[in-house]
Parts: structure tokens; sequence; C-alpha cells
């Protein structure tokens, strides 16, 4: 390290000169085999584009580069919402470089945005959790306070929204803190609660006392690194190398994301193995009729009987399941008899169902009735 | 039977003469008329030629040469005298000059917005042009928020909306603010006393973060007619405008009478009731299939109306609608639509129709009262009779003192200007939570001014609080709350109470406000909706839910609110008046069953529920020995309660405010004063400026309360001067009197007021019909 620098000096933080004043910066390199959790940073190498394009559902170029990013603001948003931190992190050869920008005081907010400006990657894939809604645009308005153009991003992945695919049906929650206890399994020791920390930084701007913040300095580093380990274990999951877990939900919105995708092999496979490890009661029957369209859509139309008749088995009277069966009933197996059962079977369900439903499902009793009697008055002449 | 019949019907029956106190005769007025100006975009001409407009009225032209010319300018003309034009032809000409161009509309409520955008639309699809207006407030999607703030041309919003949803979010609005030409304000007279002082806080919020993208926006507000209409506008936008009142549209002929209903006791003074009579005589129109409004004062009044028309004219119920605040948007676009398609004949409503919804024409405007306003009078009979045929505004006087005052006197309304349109930007009170969200919006420097030259001072009074951090020449907005959202606009109370029908699935069926809680929600009561009566089994005030379910019962329920007054500290005292801080505590204790139809009380119950509290300021009137020597303890009781009640009528009239913003508390012997007092306070946390107001006007509203008491007929007073015998005591007129001449004599030794003398007011506008145009060229 060169001369230490100049006061007001913020402890762990470097002084940087810029046209629109000094900017307060720390850096932080992390080489491959540094864990967090049970992952490498290491492992961050493995996430090819396939699995990119996969998460984010765009095209992205060779070029591209991942920039995590992680804020720490005075409040919950609009103009008066103050950034006073922001992490990024990028890899550099198979480490990881974290940076931390840091403002000192509402009037240097120009400089902290010029230099994070001059370091940000030309064509940078924005990794974030609940960015989309929060850090991203936040972060936008602070350019837009001081004047300037925010800089530009290439795509935005945000994690959140993987989360909940996969981990909602079966957390309590999505938060950050509950993903890296159930799924990443790294505990934080001495965290200073996320509603805490704009006090704090409002107690540092009071007294000047910058040790006031090394709990959130030490946060944000530390959401990053779960930034980073999440995209990693998200990505294995989409790849097939490995399987996430409470494997029951976790894979039913993995189908969903194969499905969305025209990759219904494998969201087949989905749903199986989900149906295997155990489902709801609820979740089960709705498990059993995407699997029942996949298969459908596939043309395996005894695989499709065989799911919906699960559903239905399942369910009792699943208005779905119940006419998909009674479809299958009418038009390939000609049992109008079953059919009709099937669908009076649907119609004992409990009332308050949409009434369309009921209308269509009375139609089809109808014609049921009809054809029986069609099939019985042919039968019974000579 | 046409309307012409009836009213000829009328006119020879000696019965309806009687009691007809005055009869104006409202002759038509052609059009003026002058072709569209050369430099007009001629794809807006063509446009207004699709739509059949092929000239435009001398005050259209006017507000356009003037906004277009950069001038900020305030139209005043009456109802459907084709105000929007006067705005959208500067806005739509100045976005087909320059595409990158921008407007914003501020509607005070969202119908109106709605309303607005509707009419925008259609002559934009004539003109074939790409123009986009869009309304942005609470019910506008969010997925489509994000294009309407990037490519709306036009964005249609309301002033709550402004305040908590846009100016917070300035940033993701660079295109609107950088590029807003102009900014209209329709309805400009409804932002008055406390709406109004918000509104102008917010308005110079808008104007701060138009600076700071580099925009000078011109504003174009839209009025009915007010007797200040330039100076409220000043108020409003902090600059001078133009203004635009002479109207050139034509107008039908109309017949405005003042119906007085026959005394039922003389020596009561009482009426008739004003609601019994103005539902007999919409009956005789709407007979007749003659589409016919009724206002009420009150939301329940409104529903009485409706249960009686129904029942007078039987069949087909839906023909006879309720409209007022409380019913759900979807419930009043149907009733609106019904109005403009002649499905539904009969309205009643409160003063939420008296703004420029959409209902098309009426042909008679009855109102059960007076609604409180010349300018909202004149609003509410505006409602009948758009630009042709002839029409019909009747006024039924009610037994109240003012009713009564006008019916003697009708020279004072039809020879009056209306009221001046007040509001008070500066209360401290308003003026801090506004800077509070411009500090959030954009930093303050230390020389920067906001309304007030004490700016600095309030700055460093909110960075000591910890709310604001200064840091070099700036100070920044340093708290993790929000604060627009802690402000409401309209009143104290920013939250409602919710209504529910326990019977049909627990269906919301209305909302009233937290104030209003207590008189209307409290268990027991019969709480009336779409003339249909629930009766209130629960009420959470702790969850501000209100359990209901759909009864039938042959009275309603009336609460009654016991009000005390404690001083915290006196500003200013002269004599035996004086204004100050007080603490408010209100409190409804019981409530009182009064039947249908003949409004006899039929028993009564306790109401439990906490006090409401406030801080405000107050004027307050003490009678000391020497006013009340001679008099016997009971008989200073009554004079002191008929006094409160000669204020009470009085008083709005003289701070020119809403009634409801002025309260009147007499005390026989205030623990402040020790003596017998009469309070007159704001009703408005911080208050408004009016106590103070009142406290410069004394002499002039005792005499106005002199006058009052003169001109009645009665004996020993009545509700029509110092209020029912019943509640004031027996000798409440002549005590009254006494006081009155007591306290006058004290002006004898006190100079002349200056404050007094500026707001007196002068006949100026005499025989003239306030809602046509004074026939002066200001522009």
């Amino acid at each position: 390290m060169a001369t230490p620098p100049a006061p007001p000096a913020i402890t762990g933080f470097e002084r940087v000169e810029t046209p629109a004043g000094p900017a307060w910066i720390r850096e932080i390199r992390y080489d491959p085999g540094y864990r967090h959790g049970g992952r490498r940073i290491g492992d961050l190498g493995d996430i090819c584009p396939n699995a990119l394009e996969f998460l984010v559902l765009d095209k992205c170029s060779g070029s591209a580069e991942l920039l995590f990013l992680d804020t720490e603001t005075t409040g919950l948003g609009g103009a008066g919402t103050h950034v006073f931190l922001v992490g990024t992190a990028r890899l550099v050869g198979a480490g990881l470089l974290l940076t931390q920008y840091f403002l000192p005081g509402p009037g240097q907010e120009a400089a902290l945005l010029y230099e994070l400006r001059r370091r940000w990657l030309p064509s940078a894939w924005l990794v974030t959790y609940n960015g989309k809604a929060f850090d991203w645009p936040l972060l936008s308005d602070r350019f837009v306070m001081n004047a300037q153009v925010p800089p530009a991003i290439a795509g935005h992945l945000d994690l959140l929204y993987w989360s909940r695919r996969f981990f909602g049906r079966c957390l309590e929650n999505c938060s950050l803190t509950s993903l890296e206890q159930r799924v990443l399994e790294t505990f934080r020791s001495g965290d200073i609660p996320g509603h805490l920390i704009p006090a704090a930084y409002f107690e540092y701007l009071r007294h000047k006392d910058v040790h006031a913040l090394q709990p959130v300095f030490q946060h944000n580093l530390h959401d990053i690194l779960s930034l980073v380990a999440l995209s990693c274990e998200f990505a294995a999951y989409v790849t097939g190398r490995q399987r996430p877990p409470f494997p029951g939900p976790a894979e039913l919105g993995l189908a969903r994301a194969y499905e969305e995708r025209g990759l219904n092999e494998l969201a087949g496979e989905c749903y199986r193995r989900a149906l295997e490890a155990g489902l709801s009661s609820h979740l089960e029957v709705w498990a059993l009729r995407r699997l029942g369209f996949l298969e459908k859509r596939l043309g395996e139309v005894e695989q499709a009987r065989a799911a919906f008749a699960a559903a239905v088995d399942a369910s009792d009277h699943d208005p779905v399941a119940c006419t998909e069966l009674a479809k299958y009933l009418e038009h390939h197996a000609r049992d109008y008899r079953e059919a009709a059962r099937v669908v009076l079977r649907a119609l004992s369900g409990p009332a308050g169902r949409t009434e369309p439903w009921r209308t269509r499902l009375r139609h089809r009793l109808a014609r049921l009735e009809r054809k029986q009697e069609r099939g019985a008055s042919a039968s019974s002449r000579p | 039977m046409n309307l012409l019949q009836i009213l000829d019907t009328l006119e020879h029956d000696p019965a309806f003469r009687e009691r007809v106190a005055h009869w104006e005769k409202i002759p038509a007025r052609p059009a003026r008329l002058v072709p569209f100006p050369d430099w007009l975009d001629p794809r807006l001409v063509a446009g207004l030629e699709a739509r059949g407009i092929t000239s435009l009225y001398t005050h259209q032209e006017q507000a356009l040469g003037a906004a277009a010319g950069g001038r900020h300018t305030m139209v005043v003309t009456p109802t459907a005298s084709g105000k929007t034009l006067c705005y959208n032809l500067p806005v739509l000409h100045s976005i087909l000059d320059d595409p990158a161009s921008r407007a914003l509309y501020i509607f005070p409520t969202k119908a109106l917005a709605q309303d607005q955008v509707s009419e925008l639309t259609e002559l934009i699809g004539e003109m074939g042009t790409d123009i986009k207006a869009f309304t942005y407030d609470g019910d506008t999607p969010a997925s489509a928020r994000k294009a309407i703030r990037s490519v709306g041309h036009i964005v249609v919003t309301n002033p709550d909306m402004l305040h908590t949803a846009i100016l917070p979010h300035h940033t993701r609005w660079v295109k609107l603010f950088g590029n807003l030409k102009y900014v209209v304000i329709d309805e400009t007279h409804q932002y008055r006393g406390v709406f109004g002082s918000h509104f102008a806080n917010v308005l110079r919020r808008l104007c701060r973060i138009c600076r700071f993208y580099g925009s000078n926006p011109v504003f174009i507000c839209c009025s009915a007619t007010v007797a200040n209409p330039a100076e409220l506008a000043f108020g409003l936008i902090g600059e001078p405008v133009v203004l635009v009142d002479d109207n050139g549209a034509p107008s039908a002929a109309k017949d405005f009478i003042f119906y007085n209903p026959p005394v039922v006791n003389a020596e009561l003074g009482i009426r008739r009731s004003s609601v019994l009579e103005a539902c007999s005589l919409a009956e005789r129109f709407l007979r007749a299939g003659v589409q016919t409004i009724v206002f009420a004062r009150a939301r329940t009044t409104v529903e009485l109306l409706v249960t009686y028309l129904r029942r007078a004219l039987g069949k087909d119920p839906d023909r006879v609608r309720g409209y007022r605040g409380g019913y759900l948007p979807r419930e009043r676009r149907a009733i609106e639509k019904g109005l403009r398609q002649g499905d539904v004949l009969a309205v009643a409503s409160t003063n939420a129709l008296e703004l420029g919804i959409d209902i098309g024409a009426l042909d008679v405007s009855i109102m059960a009262g007076y609604p409180g306003t010349i300018a909202s009078a004149w609003q509410q009979a505006g409602r009948a009779g758009r630009r042709l045929g002839r029409s019909v505004a009747i006024l039924v006087g009610s037994s109240s003192p003012l009713d009564q005052f006008l019916m003697t006197q009708p020279g004072y309304f039809f020879g009056r200007r209306p009221e001046h349109g007040l509001l008070n930007p500066d209360n401290l009170y308003i003026l801090t939570s506004h800077l509070k969200c411009a500090a959030f919006e954009l930093p303050f420097a230390v020389d920067e001014e906001f309304g007030v030259p004490t700016t600095r001072s309030i700055l460093d009074f909110l960075a000591a609080e910890g709310i604001l951090h200064q840091s070099g020449d700036r100070y920044y907005w340093m708290t993790d709350t929000f604060p627009a959202e802690e402000i409401s606009l309209r009143s104290a109370a920013a939250e409602n109470f919710v209504i529910i029908d326990r019977e049909k699935s627990a269906r919301v069926i209305g909302e009233v406000d937290r104030f209003s809680a207590p008189l209307l929600i409290h268990e027991e009561a019969i709480y009336i909706h779409e003339g249909n009566q629930y009766h209130v089994d629960h009420l959470d005030y702790e969850a501000k839910k209100a359990y209901v379910r759909p009864v039938e019962v042959d009275y309603y329920t009336d609460a009654n609110l016991a009000v005390s007054v404690e001083v915290l500290e006196q500003f200013q005292a002269e004599g035996n008046r004086a204004y100050g801080e007080v603490t408010v505590r209100a409190l409804v204790t019981m409530f009182k069953k009064i039947k249908l139809f003949t409004h006899e009380n039929a028993g009564s119950g306790p109401v439990r529920l906490p006090e409401e509290q406030m801080h405000t300021s107050a004027y307050w009137l003490a009678l000391d020995a020497g006013v009340t020597a001679g008099m016997g303890t009971e008989e200073i009781q009554s004079g002191l309660a008929g006094l409160a009640h000669l204020l009470s009528v009085v008083a709005p009239l003289f701070a020119m405010c809403d009634y409801r913003d002025l309260r009147v508390v007499p005390q026989v012997r205030a623990p402040y004063t020790g003596l017998p007092t009469v309070f007159l306070y704001d009703a408005y946390p911080g208050g408004v400026g009016l106590s103070e107001r009142l406290y410069h006007l004394h002499y002039q509203l005792l005499e106005a309360a002199r006058a009052l008491l003169g001109g009645c007929r009665c004996a020993d007073g009545c509700p029509a001067c110092v209020g029912p015998p019943g509640e004031v005591g027996r000798q409440a007129r002549q005590a009254a009197t006494l006081i009155i001449d007591g306290c006058l004599k004290g002006r004898e030794h006190e100079r002349p007021d200056p404050a007094a003398a500026r707001t007196h007011e002068g006949g100026r506008c005499p025989g003239g019909d306030p809602t046509r145009a004074s026939g002066h060229h200001r522009v």
C-alpha cells in the first residue's frame, strides 16, 4: 500500500480523486478456493452461458460479464432515499473482486456515482436480489438526481424471482437470509438487521464515527457473497448438475421453467421426481394435472390418462382433472357411462365453483347421456 | 305536461305563489363567436370542425391567446361554457408544434379526471394524430404506469396522487418534468380552506421540481365564479395571472325560484321541512317525466330523499338514485351513465355532483336548503339547463337562520358577489409538512425560499429534530420515512372506516371518514345507503370497520356531539376578545332515534367511543361584568348560547370558508377566562388562519349577528336566529341582544382595525348574475 489517505479517513476505505470530488472505495479479493457456505468462489466459473440464458430467458452475448450488485440505503424508495453504500462484485481471473463504494455524506454523491460509473463493466449483466424492484431503480434515481445518466446494463438477473419459483412453496419467506440458512447453509454472526441499517447511517452522520457502520459494511459483503453462491446454486439446478433441496416443491418450480422454454421431456422428469418426493395434496393434484397436459401435448394418451386419473383420485372432484379424464373416456375409450360418472363426480364438488365450469360440465353430461341412450337403442335394435 | 306547462301552472297557482319569496327570471344570452385564430394548428382546427365546432366563444379565444403567449391564465365562466377548450386548445397546439411537449392536468377528483380523458381522446381521435392522454391515479394498473410516465403527452391526475405518488418519485418522470409546458388546474374554486392551503404547497413543490429539470410551465386555471379569482389563483400558484371572465357562451333562459315552506309553528319559527317540501316539488316534475336533481346538504338527507322519492314514484326504483361520497366508484359511474342516457329520472345528491362530472343536461335543480355558499348555490343551479331550452332552479329554504335570511333578503344572493376563495398556504403546520416533502424530493439550499422568508429557520428546526441533515450549504432528507404518506390533503384524518354488510357475504358497501364515524356509524345507528337502511351491529374502532345488516325500521338516528375547549396559549388580545392556541376534545355521547316523515323523537341511547382530540387555533369572546351587568345566571346562559348560535351562522360568511371548517362552542364559565365565553375554532389541527381573521373582524361579526337578530320576526328567539328555544333557553333572544349591544359599546374605545377595513365588502356587482360574466375586459 502507498501512503495512507489524507484525512478525514474512513477506516478501510481508500480515497479516490474524481472530477466531482473524492470518492471512498474499498476492494476485497477472494481467491477461487474461498468458501461461502457449501459453495466455492471458483464454482462461479462453472456458470455456462446456457445456464445464464436459461435463467434470464434472454440471449446473452459471449462478452457478457456478471456484475453482482447490492446497495444499502436510508429508506424504502423515493427521491429522498439515499444510497450510502454500493457493493459490486465481478470475476477477475478465477477469483472474485468485490468493491464497496461508501458515501461519507449526502453532498458527496456525485463523486461516488462518478467512480461507480467509471469502473462499470461495459456489458454488465446485473445480478441482484430484488434489484429489479429496488436496488437498480433506486440507484438509477440517484444518477438522475445528480444530473447524470445511469450506466448501461446488458441484462438483469434478479435471483428473488428464482427463489420464489423454487422455494416459494416450501419456505416461510424468500428473504435472502432465509435462503442462506435453508439452502446455502451459511450463517451470519453479529449481523445487523436490515431495518436498523438506516438508523446506523444517521448515527454515523451525526457523530462521524465510522465504527458504527462496520456491521453494515460486513452485512453488504455477506449479501454479495450470498448472491454469488446463490447464482452458482441456481445454475446447477437448471443444468441438472445438482438437484434442489426440498425436492417436491422446488422441482415443481423447475418443471414450470422447463415447460415455459419448451423443454417438455425435462419438465416431465421434474414433475415425476416432485411427485415421488411427496407433495401436499393440493400441490399433488396441481402437479398431476400439469403432467397430464404435458403428456397430452407429447401425444402420450395413456400416460396422460394415468395422470388425470390419479389427479381425480387425489382430489375426488377437481373439475379440470375430471373434465380431462371424461374427455379421454368419451373420445378414446368410448366408455360414456364411466365418462358420465366422472362428470357427475366433478359436479358433486363443493358449491361456489365458478359458474362457467359447472355449465360446461352440465353440457358435457347431457351429451354423454344422449350418447348413452343412442348406444342403448342401437344395441337393442334387432 | 312538459316543463313549460308545469312552470305555467306553478305561476298561476296562488298557493305556490304565496310561498315564493323571490322569482328571478334570467334571460337567455346569445353566443358571442369569433373565428379560430389563423396561427392555430390546422390539424387541431380540422379535429374541432369534425366535432362540429367551427368557431370559438370569445372567452375561449382570449384564454387561448393568453396561455399560448406564455402567461398564466385564470378562466372564470359558468358551468357548460366550454371551459375545457380554454386549456385543451393551447395544450394540444403546443404538443402538435413540438411532440416533446408535456402537460399535466389536475382535477380535484378521480371521476373528473376520467371524464376529461375520454373527452380529450375523442378530440385527439378526430385530429388523427398520435397524442397520448392518460389518467394516472390510484386506479391505474401498475403495468401501465411505466409507459404513461415516459410516453404520456398529457397526464391527468388529482392533487393527492401528485402529492404522494408523482412528486416524491419525480426521478421516474424526467420526460414529463423536463418538458412540462402547461399545468392545468380545473375546478380551482375547490381549492380553498384547508384543502387549498395544502394544494398551494403541493404546487410549490411541483414548481421546485420543474426548476430542477429546467422547465417553467404556464398554469391555466379554471374556476366557477368566486369573488376573487385572480387572488385565489395567485395564492395557489404564487404568480400573477391573466383573468378571463367575460363569458361568450350562450345560456338558456332560467327561472330561479326562492321557495319558503309554510310556517308550522310561528312561535318557534319552524317551517315545514325543506326536505319534505323539496321532495313534493320534485314529485311534480318527476310525474311529468322531467329529469330532476335534488341537492341536500347531508349524506343522510340524500338517503332520506331517495327513500321518499322512491315511495312517491312507486314502480321501478332504479329510476331514482342517490349520489354522494361513500359510494363505490363503479356504482357512481353507473349512476352518471344512467343520468346521461335518461334511464335515471331523479337523482338526490350531496355537493358531490356540484363538480363538473358529466351527467348531461338536466331540466330542474332543486336545493333542499341553502348549500352554504353562494358559489355552491350557483353551481348546483347550473346543473339544470345547459345551453338551450328553459330550465328551473328552486332553492327551498330550511328553517335555518341563514336560509331565512336569504329568503327575506334575496337581493343579498342575486346582487352580491359570491364568496372569496381563501387559503393560507403559509399555515405553519401545513407549510412545515410540505417543506418536509419538498426536502425529501430535492435537497434545500441554505438560501432557498419555500413560500416564506423564514424557510431557513424551519429547516434548522427540522435539522435539530434529526429529520434533515445539513451538509455544506444544503439540507438533506435524512430519515427512513416517506413524508407524503403521513399528510392527507383533504382532512386531518387520513383513514376511513369501511362499512361491511354482514348478510351479503361481508360486502363493503361504503366508507366514512374518521371524524364522521362516531356520528354516523356508532353501534345501534341506522346507516342509510342507496335508500336502504342498515343497523350497525358492531363497530370495531381499532380495525376501522363497522358491521351492519339490512333492516327496515321507521326511524333514523342522529348523534349528539359534546365538545370542550381548553386554552393553551393566548397570542393576541384586545378588550374582551382574544385568539390563541387551544385543545379541542370532541366526544359523541348519545344518539336519538327520530321517526321518518314526522321527525318525532322516538327514543335514545348512549354512544361509547373514544374522544377525538386536536390542537388548533381559536378566537374567543369573553363577556366581562360590564357586558353582563344586571343579567341573571340563567339569562346569561341563554344569551351566550344564542350568541354562539348567531356567530356560527354569520362567521362562515365573513371568514368565507366552508361552514365545516369552523366550529363554535359556548362555555358558561371558561376555565381560562373565568367568564362566560364563546369559542370559534378552526376545525383543523394547527388551524388555517380562520380564527385569526375572525379576531380582526370582531365588530363586523357582532354587527352581522345583530342584523340577523333584528331581521328575525320571532318573539322570543327561534332556530332562525338564536337557536331552538328548547336548547338555548327562553330568554335567549333578548339576552343575546343585550350581550351584543354590550360588546359593541366596547368599540368606541378602540381605534379602527385596518385588517377589518381591508376585508370589508363593497357592493361592486349590483344586480348582476355572478355566473355570468362581470362584463369587464381584463385580458
